[in-house]
């Protein structure tokens, strides 16, 4: 049996964004924003629109891997509700995820051997479709630490 | 970088059971580094089999086989092309003091499985090619029917069933001379393709034909006999033992052709033949535009055995070609060492040659099959 691989080529940069993607608004960190050009972003945020980095053509995409499983709330995953997971920082270099009261610290690893992010469609018989490589990933947001619990003031 | 304050919501599937909570639709691919994507951009596919062994991934130049590497961690993507951000804080923002003033990104991410898959290089099984293609062996045209060729696979269809690349495919079909016919791919019969070599030879040598500038078109007008209807074999038959000087003209190998001429010595003697009486008729019976040529004993390696007999004071030759071997490894292994005890490595080595994969030596076989008994000798492993 063979199935057909293809990649998914982000649209160049230049040109308005590709169909699926909406506008993003990055007030911060935005690897297609110069420092220099910061602030502009940001005042214009409502307006902007920025494409995602890419790397060889593959849109660059954001891996984080962390501990143990992620165990989602009773009845949110039957019915597919989308559920907040956490909160992303970065300080000084170090990035920060912040779940529940719980912080973890983590790092970034470069990987020895980029990943492909790799979608597989069927169709309604069930007969395979090509496979789609979507992304690509060349480091990741490692949290392998101890969660430390931290207070939360309650408003 | 993923921006700094980004709120990562995800969507657990419902279509895993218990805690998986992945998107059942992705997964991650290692690959062995950027330059490989443009390899892939050329052409790639997933090949799997229905036997449920390994998949392989495909180019056009090479394959591999993807090995699944399971984790105990968890994994979460953030694909920039497929999200929305949204600039309001959202009411667990607002337990954070002192962030009040930041903006808060919203970025959707997908969990993904806990495995990825690895891709390690695949060389094309030479052998299992061979017993392919065997398996409708073209004997001649009065010999073809519809249930011959319904068992010649075309290329597309040995790409699948090989899990190889087509670059790879071609170099493995020049390799065992495959031959095609009516756009599927067999190997001519060993007798048709001796009975074609001999009549090429015969043409040059009836006709006095300078056997470094032989023309196509003149063998094929010279030879004789039944194979002269077999013009496709007799081409092939030239092609695969000459080199080409142009597009018709061919210069033939004088060793494949010393060798052809030892092979035909050796396989009419039932009695193992001293090696000096043996040396005197190969050379008689070569070409006579070949007078200045020598054969080479060192041709024979892996045609005949070779061992000392007391009574004639000589070596003697005993005819035991390695195509006659199985294609099977261990069964290969096994009639080696049914005919001698114990094999120097020099010896067994030619015996191996057709069995040993592009990313494995001699000696690895050697070693996964046989036991070391001393330096450089080998015998067979204890049956288990």
């Amino acid at each position: 049996m063979r199935i057909p691989f293809t990649l998914k080529r982000s649209a160049p940069s230049s040109s308005s964004s590709p169909s699926n993607t909406t506008s993003n608004e990055y007030s911060n960190e935005d690897s297609n924003v110069s420092p220099n050009k910061k602030s502009k972003a940001a005042s214009a945020a409502p307006a902007s629109s920025v494409e995602p980095a890419t790397v060889a053509g593959l849109t660059k995409c954001h891996a984080i891997e962390l501990n143990g499983q992620l165990v989602v709330p009773k009845g949110r995953k039957s019915e597919g509700i989308e559920t907040e997971l956490g909160l992303f920082t970065m300080e000084e270099g170090t990035p920060t995820l912040l779940v529940g009261t719980h912080e973890i610290k983590g790092k970034i690893v470069k990987l020895k051997k980029p990943l492909l992010l790799v979608r597989k469609k069927k169709s309604s018989d069930d007969k395979p479709l090509p496979v789609e490589a979507e992304g690509i990933i060349t480091e990741k947001y490692l949290f392998n630490g101890y969660p430390k619990t931290i207070m939360r003031e309650k408003h | 970088m993923l921006a700094s304050n980004t709120i990562l919501k995800v969507v657990p599937s419902s279509q895993r059971c218990g805690d998986d909570n992945s998107d059942p639709s992705l997964f991650f691919v290692e690959i062995p580094s950027l330059d490989f994507i443009q390899e892939m951009d050329q052409a790639a596919d997933l090949i799997g089999k229905e036997n449920g062994s390994k998949a392989a991934l495909v180019t056009s130049k090479k394959s591999f086989y993807m090995t699944k590497v399971e984790s105990s961690n968890s994994f979460i993507v953030v694909n920039p092309s497929s999200n929305s951000s949204s600039s309001s804080s959202s009411s667990s923002d607002e337990n954070d003091a002192g962030n009040d003033n930041k903006r808060r990104k919203v970025c959707k991410a997908s969990i993904c499985p806990s495995f990825h898959y690895e891709l390690t290089r695949k060389y094309l099984d030479v052998s299992e090619l061979r017993r392919i293609l065997s398996a409708g062996t073209y004997e001649g045209d009065a010999e073809e029917c519809p249930s011959k060729s319904s068992l010649r696979p075309t290329k597309s269809s040995l790409c699948v069933l090989l899990q190889t690349s087509l670059t790879e495919l071609e170099k493995g079909l020049s390799l065992v001379e495959a031959f095609e016919v009516d756009g599927k791919w067999t190997v001519i019969s060993e007798e048709l393709k001796n009975e074609a070599f001999e009549e090429i030879l015969a043409a040059a040598s009836a006709n006095d034909m300078n056997l470094s500038r032989l023309e196509i078109s003149s063998i094929l007008k010279s030879v004789t006999g039944d194979i002269s209807t077999e013009k496709d074999v007799v081409e092939h038959c030239l092609r695969n033992n000459s080199a080409a000087v142009s597009s018709d003209v061919f210069s033939m190998d004088v060793g494949k052709i010393a060798t052809f001429k030892a092979r035909k010595i050796l396989s009419k003697r039932s009695t193992p033949y001293p090696v000096k009486e043996f040396m005197a008729t190969w050379t008689a019976e070569m070409p006579h535009q070949t007078t200045s040529y020598v054969p080479d004993i060192s041709l024979l390696k892996n045609l005949c055995l070779s061992e000392y007999d007391g009574k004639v004071s000589d070596d003697v030759l005993t005819y035991f070609p390695s195509s006659n071997l199985p294609l099977d490894v261990s069964s290969r292994f096994k009639r080696l060492f049914e005919v001698r005890e114990c094999w120097n490595e020099d010896d067994i080595e030619p015996f191996l040659k057709d069995v040993v994969r592009e990313d494995e030596s001699v000696v690895q076989i050697l070693l996964k099959n046989a036991l070391l008994k001393e330096k450089g000798k080998w015998i067979a492993k204890p049956a288990s």
